[in-house]
């Protein structure tokens, strides 16, 4: 696969292309400053584990490539998951379940077919990438219309006490936005308008999760993990 | 049948190895850092029951156990701890746990925040079961009720007065949560009681444990 930064970024974006970590794609992205969060963590972990990935890939079997991939993905998961709770203590709280989580869902993102270290770094990174972006646009629109503000909780990561940007009047609320199935209706459109500005062409088949489908049975399509 | 190399094997040993080096590594760096924050928000929820005291980074926090004869009073079944806030050497504030057993949805259990004079400085609602909308309102973010204790102490209102206005004292409930109001005033007044009789021990500075 000739994936360069920019494609892996937009035409392979994890999320809007591949549907894949749709559900802390949901769950994570009420507040712009959770989304921010859980979207770095986890591009840490493809970056970082990708590498170790693209040598093994070459000189193990496909069994014993999964259990490795499972393996050095959950330990770089519990690390993030350890620094954070150390350094940025109410983020982590904040994150809860998801960090952990991470292990599950960012295992398909490192997957791909790089067999040189620094281009599966690169891959990992700009895959991350592209879910942090899903993850912070989502996020942006989601807590504007479901709270009327942006960023509210950003003193989690500064560790002040306001911030934030208020967008409506101070009593706006409107919890459907915050619920899941708001969230599926704006992932919805935001799939739509990407379709739309995706041309056909350049388009590559659509899901394509090589770790997931093998990992499972068929029963649970690849990418709703 | 999966025919696996002994090669292939030894890698995956070796990926084991390092994830299991990466995490101990990572563990070790982290224990000191973790444990410190874990402590400081626990500290954080205790200091919320004085909230002048809350921004202040110079407290320490002693834990007093609660003698046993009193715990019944304050509702409490197993051993509790009384913590004094100390700065300077010196207790400016004491947060007497407390729980009541006749909520309307469950028990309540609160944080009363003394100052040394035994006038309330905060109250802190920290779990309860009260219908949502109605009883909860006695929480700290949803109503301003429970700021209405701050400044009061035994004396202030007269003990007989220590009430709602229904039962001819003089705090206001929470209209449609008069059950909920009551056994907040009632715990709060348990509180008081606690504090005044126990005074002494809880004002006194603990003696280092380690004293050389």
């Amino acid at each position: 696969m000739n994936a360069t930064p920019l494609t892996t970024l937009w035409q392979r974006n994890p999320v809007l292309v591949r549907l894949l970590a749709l559900s802390p794609l949901l769950a994570m992205t009420q507040s712009l400053t959770a989304a921010l969060g859980l979207g770095v963590a986890t591009m840490i972990v493809t970056t970082s584990g990708a590498p170790l990935l693209a040598v093994l890939r070459s000189r193990l079997s496909p069994e014993l490539l999964i259990a490795a991939s499972a393996l050095w993905v959950s330990a770089l998961v519990l690390c993030v998951d350890l620094l954070m709770e150390a350094f940025w203590f109410s983020l982590h709280h904040r994150l809860g379940l998801f960090l952990p989580l991470m292990a599950a869902f960012a295992l398909p993102l490192v997957d791909s077919d790089a067999r040189k270290p620094m281009a599966a770094a690169l891959e990992g990174l700009t895959t991350g990438i592209g879910f942090l972006l899903a993850l912070v646009l989502m996020a942006s629109i989601r807590e504007a219309l479901a709270h009327g503000s942006w960023f509210s909780e950003v003193s989690l990561l500064s560790g002040g006490t306001h911030g934030g940007l208020r967008l409506l009047p101070e009593h706006y609320h409107f919890a459907f936005w915050a619920l899941p199935a708001g969230g599926f209706i704006i992932a919805g459109f935001l799939l739509a308008l990407h379709r739309r500005y995706t041309t056909t062409a350049s388009r590559p088949p659509a899901v394509r999760a090589r770790v997931t489908t093998a990992a499972t049975p068929p029963a649970t399509p690849p990418g709703t993990d | 049948m999966i025919r696996i190399g002994t090669r292939e094997v030894a890698l995956l040993g070796l990926v084991a190895v390092l994830s299991a080096t990466l995490i101990s590594l990572t563990l070790w760096l982290t224990r000191q850092p973790i444990a410190a924050a874990r402590e400081r928000a626990a500290e954080r929820h205790l200091l919320e029951a004085l909230p002048r005291l809350a921004d202040r980074s110079d407290i320490a926090l002693e834990p007093r156990p609660i003698p046993d004869q009193f715990l019944t009073g304050l509702g409490l079944s197993e051993t509790a701890f009384a913590y004094q806030a100390i700065a300077g050497g010196r207790v400016l504030g004491i947060v007497v746990p407390t729980r009541s057993t006749r909520g309307y949805g469950g028990p309540i259990r609160l944080r009363v925040g003394f100052t040394p004079d035994g006038t309330i400085a905060g109250v802190r609602v920290v779990e309860h079961r009260e219908t949502p909308g109605i009883g909860d309102r006695i929480l700290n973010e949803k109503s301003d009720w429970l700021l209405t204790f701050a400044g009061r102490s035994r004396t202030d209102p007269a003990p007989s007065r220590w009430r709602l206005q229904e039962e001819g004292g003089a705090f206001d409930g929470i209209s449609g949560a008069t059950v909920s109001s009551r056994a907040v005033v009632e715990q709060i007044r348990a509180a008081l009681h606690y504090f005044a009789e126990d005074s002494e021990r809880l004002l006194a500075i603990p003696e280092p444990k380690d004293a050389p």
